[in-house]
């Protein structure tokens, strides 16, 4: 029997935090989840899992901080991580900016809000299979 | 008495010209001096005649009067009377002789005129002596000699002249003398024209160039005392002054002559020209001096009127191409300066004010007082005046114009000398704020609308998220899920409907439900409600209840939205802190309104968003924030007539005040 791949989430809404987890295990994921970057970044390095799905806009340590100490730590750095936005946000952050200061990678996937449970999936086997989700920013 | 000078006439004198001046006074002096010296030559002459005469006289009487001596001591009076009438003839046609004897009585005589009815005695006293008588009209003079003819008895010979022959002899001499002074008369005018003339031609050339200067033609060019080449007198070689080889301005007036020791530029190196060689080989006698001086002088106006002239063309484009409109007054408060603004303004052209009207006629605002009033200080003079005040002008056509006007006291010294007004056109300025204000409206509108379909999509996801769920818990036979996914959709129900009622609060006019309430127990009821929250985020909340706080008239329903919004953004911001602590307490401000604050130790609102941070939706929350909650909280806030304030400075994050009157106006 093979064991389940484990995912955690974090977003500050708890709703969202049970939506995404709810598509996930019925993808056959084990998930975790947190409704805070402090409480999430815990539950990473507790035990790491095979992905991590971050909610751009939290308050407190927001999305892009919690993504930056997970790349920036050897530890972390090579979880794949998906990250949950909105377009308006996603389109307002520079992340070529980003990823250059932090000298560190990009996200290796985007889901757009609202979440569409297919494309969820779809880019998250894309991200665990090795592949980008295709999202181009510029 | 008249006193006045303008009631005096101008001497006859004093109206001739300078020239004419000059000729009568020659012409008077020399008729001055040829009328007395023809009185004093007369006098002189006359004096000498007579004397000659009595001489003559004399001389005749004393000769013969031993001859006469004998014929009266002979008693021969026969031969008396021939010899007195031989003794006549013998000297002279206008003279008699007469033998008395010693009584007075005549004994002989002759003239050559009538004997005259009566001929007084001799004097007792005899002497020689000349002396003038009246015989008959006739003015003679007469010796009288005493005649001794012995015992027999004694007489006087009488010898005289009639002084006619000296009138005769004065006459032509005052005839030629008339000849004479007529002659120097006309030499002495001829003369005296040439001398005024010299005098007058520069001083009349002079005042006529002083005419132009006083037309303002100061181009005025005038040639008086040598004409001077500097470069040969001195034998300078400086090829590059611009004085070396001009023939056409004298050196003193070029700028910028190198010559050592003198001021560069016109009128201040004059001084020193004055002293040099140049100079003075240039000038003449007074007149040219008098005259370079004036020449001078119009260089130094001209320098000057150029001067005033730029300055002039400079101010009159300040005030001509400024943006505001300009009426400025003299001492009397009439209008001398209305400009292009004010005109367009007014309706009113340049010629209908500007001496027209004053300032009284075109402000249709009283603002007399305003104009006493210290405005500024400006070194040790204060500026009175106003600035910034609503009035209205008079336009053309009997309207009004609304303005927003500055006005000054112009001060020289201690003396008022006119007033300024600079206004703009509040028309403008008011379409100005409108366009600002749809502006603002219209992107706080898109903000708005943005803001609240990023809430709402947060709020779908919720939603979809519940049914999703739900779904998965009827699929798996999950009852615990299906039960999970039902509270989701019902929690996101509930948000949808509270952002609906905000937003339908907010958008329409409502007046509060005002009712007494005790603030304190709002407080309570908040951190009550908020206590989940707060939990949730890891945040201290806090209540700090003033016990001076009195009963309020609220709208507690509304109040406590506002409460409830501000406590939500303070348990956003410190969650962010280690640990996260609100505070939310009432007071006393100090007018005695009721005052609550909601504090916080988060990061504190970023400056860029502090404008407009009731008016506009704004979060500083991303995607959490509808940034509704202020504009619901400064709306009703306002509608109890109070005030909502962000103080940055109260604490290491943000503080909140609201402001209200215990009983709102209303």
């Amino acid at each position: 029997m093979t064991s389940k791949r484990r995912v955690v989430i974090v977003d500050d809404e708890p709703d969202i935090c049970r939506y995404i987890a709810s598509i996930l295990e019925d993808g056959g994921f084990d998930t975790r989840t947190a409704e805070n970057a402090a409480d999430g970044e815990a539950l990473i390095r507790e035990d790491p899992p095979d992905l991590v799905c971050i909610d751009l806009m939290m308050p407190g340590r927001s999305g892009v901080q919690l993504f930056a100490r997970l790349k920036g730590d050897e530890a972390t750095k090579d979880i794949p991580l998906v990250m949950i936005t909105g377009i308006k946000e996603k389109l307002n952050i520079d992340w070529a900016d980003i990823v250059k200061s932090l000298r560190t990678r990009m996200p290796e996937g985007f889901v757009d809000k609202p979440i569409d449970p297919v494309r969820l999936m779809r880019v998250v086997q894309a991200v665990l299979g090795g592949e980008k989700d295709g999202i181009q920013f510029g | 008495m008249e006193t006045g000078s303008g009631s005096r006439r101008l001497p006859l004198f004093d109206k001739l010209a300078l020239a004419d001046k000059i000729l009568v006074s020659t012409l008077a002096l020399l008729l001055l001096l040829g009328v007395m010296g023809t009185l004093a030559t007369r006098v002189v002459i006359r004096a000498h005649l007579e004397d000659e005469i009595a001489n003559s006289a004399r001389r005749v009487a004393t000769a013969q009067a031993p001859e006469a001596a004998g014929l009266l001591q002979a008693g021969d009076m026969a031969a008396l009377a021939t010899w007195v009438q031989q003794l006549v003839d013998a000297d002279r046609s206008d003279s008699y002789a007469i033998v008395t004897d010693r009584d007075g009585r005549i004994l002989a005589h002759t003239f050559p005129w009538d004997p005259p009815a009566a001929i007084e005695a001799p004097a007792p006293a005899l002497d020689t002596k000349p002396r003038e008588l009246v015989l008959d009209d006739r003015h003679v003079v007469e010796v009288v000699v005493p005649l001794r003819a012995g015992p027999e008895g004694d007489g006087y010979l009488r010898v005289g002249s009639d002084l006619a022959r000296i009138d005769g002899v004065m006459g032509r001499m005052t005839l030629t003398f008339a000849a004479l002074l007529a002659a120097f008369a006309v030499f002495g005018l001829m003369v005296s024209r040439r001398v005024s003339r010299y005098v007058t031609r520069p001083v009349v050339e002079l005042t006529h160039l002083a005419d132009e200067v006083s037309t303002g033609n100061l181009d005025v060019d005038f040639h008086f005392g040598l004409p001077v080449r500097c470069w040969e007198i001195k034998r300078c070689q400086r090829l590059d002054c611009a004085a070396h080889g001009n023939t056409a301005v004298q050196c003193w007036f070029v700028d910028g002559t190198p010559c050592e020791g003198y001021e560069p530029r016109f009128p201040q190196k004059l001084v020193g020209c004055r002293t040099c060689e140049v100079y003075r080989a240039h000038k003449g006698d007074e007149i040219v001096q008098l005259a370079d001086s004036f020449r001078h002088m119009t260089r130094a106006l001209g320098h000057s009127q150029q001067d005033l002239q730029r300055s002039d063309r400079f101010q009159r484009g300040l005030i001509r191409n400024s943006f505001d409109g300009i009426i400025a007054t003299d001492d009397d408060d009439v209008v001398r300066i209305f400009n292009r603004v004010a005109q367009n303004l007014t309706g009113f052209g340049e010629d209908e004010i500007i001496g027209h009207r004053t300032w009284e006629d075109l402000f249709a605002t009283e603002m007399c007082d305003a104009l006493d009033d210290p405005l500024f200080q400006d070194g040790a003079t204060t500026v009175f005046g106003f600035y910034r005040k609503e009035m209205r002008l008079l336009c053309k056509d009997a309207s009004t114009a609304d303005v927003l006007a500055s006005g000054i006291t112009l001060l020289d010294g201690e003396q008022e000398v006119g007033k300024v007004f600079f206004f703009k056109d509040m028309r403008e300025i008011k379409q100005l704020r409108e366009d600002l204000v749809r502006s603002e409206r219209l992107a706080a509108t898109g903000q708005t609308v943005a803001s609240i379909s990023h809430s709402i999509k947060n709020i779908l996801d919720g939603l979809r998220g519940g049914v999703y769920v739900y779904k998965r818990g009827v699929r798996i036979g999950d009852e615990a899920t299906r039960d999970d996914g039902w509270v989701m959709v019902e929690r996101n129900v509930d948000i949808i409907s509270a952002l609906v009622i905000d937003l339908l609060n907010y958008a329409r006019d409502r007046e509060p439900d005002l009712a007494p309430c005790d603030p304190n127990d709002l407080i309570a009821d908040v951190v009550r409600a908020m206590g989940p929250r707060a939990e949730q985020l890891g945040v201290d909340l806090q209540s700090e209840l003033n016990p001076l706080v009195h009963e309020a008239h609220l709208d507690a329903h509304a109040v406590h939205q506002c409460l409830v919004n501000l406590v939500t953004n303070a348990l956003d911001a410190a969650s962010e802190a280690d640990p996260g602590w609100v505070q939310v307490g009432t007071g006393v401000g100090d007018a005695g309104e009721l005052v609550f604050d909601v504090s916080d130790n988060g990061p504190g609102v970023p400056p860029r968003l502090r404008d407009g941070l009731f008016t506009a939706m704004v979060s500083s929350k991303g995607s959490k924030g509808t940034g509704l909650g202020l504009l619901v909280v400064h709306k009703v806030v306002s509608e109890h007539g109070g005030t909502v304030a962000y103080l940055p400075d109260r604490s290491p994050g943000a503080t909140f005040r609201i402001t209200l009157p215990l009983s709102p106006a209303g």
